[in-house]
């Protein structure tokens, strides 16, 4: 076990290479560039030759390369050309609220989701069922936006319950931080608590039809200790796979979310980044998703191990 | 009896105007505290008021620093740090007696010396907006604390107005605080204003908080301004409605039928005096022939039917090089008329046949669309087919910036007079599009109409500007293009501006 997680961090090193090769040079083909983007209709092309040579724009891609490269290593991840604002600080500070929102929108998705695929499949093809997994197409159907307007308009305008967007640190008031962090995050999540309740379901209908679930019953446990218990370890672990590939698309989610609840996470900085083409920061951005997408994954993975013992001791084994 | 009835009578209309009165002139009378919460509708880069691109940053800054003079509600100067002015050679020489003893937020003095230091830096760092300034400014003096003398090469004799009307650049920061942050002063803003900056969460908001050391005693009233940055037109609508916002600036046209049904909450809209236009890439041909020109900005396009399309009706139709309720504006719409026939000769005269080209715009504004597509449609009647692009922002402005493009769609900042155009249409200013380099007409006109020395004189250079522009369709105007606030209405004695500043040194809040 040990050697595969050493060997899952070692492989973080061409993956981060790769990445960074690929994303440097994707954001100088991609048109425009920030100097030009930050002037706009106030461009003049002595003024952009000016602002090019003093943030090094103007120097060979593979020279500009090798320097973020190289600092990258030191920590150092440059500085917005917009702003000047060092992109390793504004990350550090956002990257938390961002997870923070991924992680309460798993949350959601787990705790509603969960439930719903057990109902679903433990009473198939009854009202029960069909309702829930009406609601889960719902869920599936509809963007993040959409649904976050949604939520904003009746929860936040209609019944004045939450507020509809904005954000407090939880250092400042943990109440209203939380407040404002329910709407968004079941925005984000209920997407994910759509699909995740069908494969729940999925799962549990293929292992109730299992031996050792039978076998069980005809031990006489009770049938909720049967359907937990028993069908529900082993049929969590196809989902549980799915939950870690989901990271890259609740990042892509949050982007939405952060920018209608008005969330100072680092999605929304990243965007912003595309949008100003400020390759410093778009560039910080993808290295450090690549890294949490490829650490998150390396976690549920061990955690599929964990729960499944097939797998722990086919690693013994070999 | 009726005599006692009588007195009763006048007792009481006399005790109800008192207590009318009375209690009117309490509902009145500005209250201190409360927070403001007012939407940036597009983050700045960074908080230097000297090099900030974005007007907008002058609505925030413009709160943290003092200029010498800015725009009272009539657009006209009004003191600012300095108290009074005078011009004295005909214009030559300009005095500003500034406010005795004021401090920046830093503590240091907010006195001629610092006014000095932050023009010579203007001078000695020429960005893009310098290079009019550099025209006309011969030095600067510091002739004792409380007096700064502008010695210029000509006669302007609205100096005063230049200083209060070209954005943020002439606020004046703090040259200690420059010094003591170097580059970081982008993130710590000193000036002597109002209002002190207190934090920036990028992405987020910005917070200043009442400079209780104000030169004006009084004010401000705020303890706090919260300018939150929220890009989407629909979550600005939406934060109005639960509170959370007070003003909303740049309101986009779209938004104004929900922004109207906000509880409490006023649209307010001033004077057009920005407007939307097309211009042509003038480098590539045949859009370099006059008759090209002409037959697509001026006889190939409909400005009233576009009027009626873009902006809900609001806008007004455009051929002149100024807004239509801007200073010595001409009305030049008669000149172009919808003459779609005239337009096909002008092509055929030209030599031009099955001319296709791509027009572009941004994303930015829904509007721009509008105004595409009907554009687009109109010229389908005269032969040209036009390809419609609707662009991500940072790459139209890519293309416009490096002259990749045959025409475009957009909107200009406000310019309540010629003044603004200084800066962009300056042979060394920014200008994406335009006239030759080869023809310094314009310029020639432009500076003219600077150093004139009579208002007179101005009407007639502004007239001649106006009218060149448009004999040799230079640039293609499409249509006025009005701003919008949405303010609530405890929000009490706001300075509207019309989209140029957004001073809060006098608002309150009624709650």
């Amino acid at each position: 076990m040990g050697r595969y997680i050493v060997k899952r961090i070692l492989l973080l090193v061409p993956t981060a290479f790769g990445v960074s090769v690929v994303i440097f040079v994707m954001m100088r083909l991609v048109p425009g560039d920030p100097i030009t983007t930050m002037l706009g209709l106030e461009y003049r092309p002595e003024l952009a030759a000016q602002l090019k040579r003093e943030v090094g724009l103007d120097q060979p891609l593979v020279v500009q390369y090798g320097k973020w490269a190289g600092r990258l290593l030191t920590g150092d991840w440059g500085k917005s050309v917009a702003s000047g604002i060092e992109v390793r600080q504004e990350i550090l500070r956002k990257l938390p609220v961002t997870l923070e929102l991924i992680a309460l929108a798993m949350t959601f998705a787990i705790s509603i989701s969960v439930p719903a695929g057990i109902i679903s499949a433990v009473w198939p093809n009854s009202m029960k069922d069909y309702g829930l997994m009406s609601v889960a197409m719902l869920g599936i159907s509809m963007p993040e936006f959409f649904s976050g307007v949604v939520l904003m308009l009746v929860f936040a305008l209609q019944l004045g319950w939450l507020p509809a967007a904005g954000y407090t640190p939880p250092s400042e008031n943990l109440l209203a931080h939380l407040k404002f962090m329910i709407l968004p995050a079941v925005a984000l999540g209920f997407p994910r608590a759509a699909i995740l309740a069908r494969l729940v379901r999925a799962s549990m209908l293929e292992v109730i039809e299992e031996d050792y679930v039978k076998t069980a019953r005809a031990k006489g446990l009770s049938e909720w200790v049967v359907i937990l218990r028993h069908a529900f370890a082993n049929a969590i672990i196809p989902p549980l796979s799915w939950m870690g590939l989901q990271i890259g698309y609740l990042v892509g989610g949050a982007v939405v979310v952060e920018i209608v609840f008005l969330i100072p996470g680092i999605a929304s900085f990243g965007m912003d980044g595309i949008f100003a083409r400020d390759y410093p920061r778009v560039q910080g951005f993808v290295m450090v998703i690549t890294i949490v997408f490829v650490v998150l994954n390396l976690l549920v993975d061990l955690l599929y191990a964990l729960l499944d013992p097939r797998i722990r001791f086919g690693a013994q084994q070999a | 009896m009726r005599k006692g009835a009588a007195i009763v009578v006048w007792f009481s209309v006399w005790f109800s105007m008192l207590v009318l009165g009375a209690s009117t002139a309490l509902a009145q009378a500005p209250k201190q505290g409360g927070t403001l919460q007012v939407s940036l509708w597009v983050e700045h880069a960074h908080l230097d008021t000297r090099t900030t691109v974005y007007q907008l940053s002058s609505f925030l800054l413009g709160n943290i620093h003092s200029s010498l003079v800015r725009l009272d509600k009539d657009l006209k100067p009004t003191p600012d740090l300095a108290d009074r002015w005078e011009m004295k050679d005909g214009g030559k020489t300009w005095l500003f007696y500034l406010h005795p003893e004021v401090k920046f937020h830093d503590g240091t003095p907010a006195d001629a010396t610092a006014v000095k230091w932050n023009f010579d830096w203007l001078i000695n760092n020429p960005g893009w907006k310098q290079p009019y300034l550099i025209d006309v400014l011969a030095g600067v003096d510091a002739i004792n604390p409380t007096t700064v003398r502008f010695n210029l090469k000509g006669p302007i004799i609205d100096f005063d107005r230049f200083l209060s009307m070209t954005g943020s650049q002439y606020h004046i920061v703090s040259p200690a605080a420059v010094q003591k942050y170097g580059d970081d002063y982008k993130k710590h803003p000193v000036g002597s204003g109002p209002f002190r900056f207190v934090e920036w969460v990028s992405g987020s908001h910005v917070t200043v908080e009442r400079n209780p050391d104000y030169f004006r005693k009084g004010f401000p009233y705020l303890d706090k301004v919260v300018w939150k940055i929220v890009t989407a037109p629909l979550t600005n609508v939406t934060l109005m409605r639960t509170g959370q916002l007070d003003i909303v600036g740049n309101a986009p046209s779209k938004t104004l039928p929900l922004l109207e049904t906000v509880p409490n909450t006023q649209v307010l809209t001033g004077p057009h005096v920005r407007w939307a236009f097309a211009p042509l890439n003038l480098e590539k041909p045949p859009f370099n022939d006059l008759r090209v020109r002409q037959a697509i900005g001026c006889y190939g396009i409909d400005r009233q039917a576009i009027a009626k399309i873009a902006y809900n009706g609001l806008a007004k139709p455009l051929v002149s090089f100024l807004a239509p309720d801007a200073e010595d504006y001409v009305d030049l719409n008669g000149w172009c008329p919808y003459d779609p026939e005239k337009a096909k000769m002008l092509l055929r005269e030209a030599g031009v046949k099955d001319l296709r080209y791509t027009l572009i715009t941004s994303n930015s504004d829904e509007v721009f669309v509008d105004i595409g597509l009907a554009m687009q449609s109109q010229l389908q009647k005269i032969g040209v087919t036009v390809k419609f692009e609707i662009l991500e922002t940072a790459t139209f402005y890519g293309r416009l910036g490096k002259r990749e493009y045959e025409q475009g769609v957009e909107d200009m900042l406000p310019f309540p007079s010629m003044i603004g155009h200084l800066p962009y249409f300056h042979p060394k200013g920014a200008r994406h599009s335009g006239w030759p380099a080869e023809d310094l007409t314009p310029h020639n006109l432009m500076t003219k109409w600077r150093f004139a020395t009579t208002r007179d004189e101005k009407k007639r250079y502004a007239r001649e500007y106006q009218e060149y522009i448009a004999k040799n369709m230079y640039w293609v105007n499409v249509t006025s293009s009005p701003y919008f606030e949405g303010v609530r209405r405890q929000v009490r004695d706001y300075y509207f501006t019309n989209g140029l500043q957004m001073w809060l040194e006098r608002t309150w809040l009624d709650r």
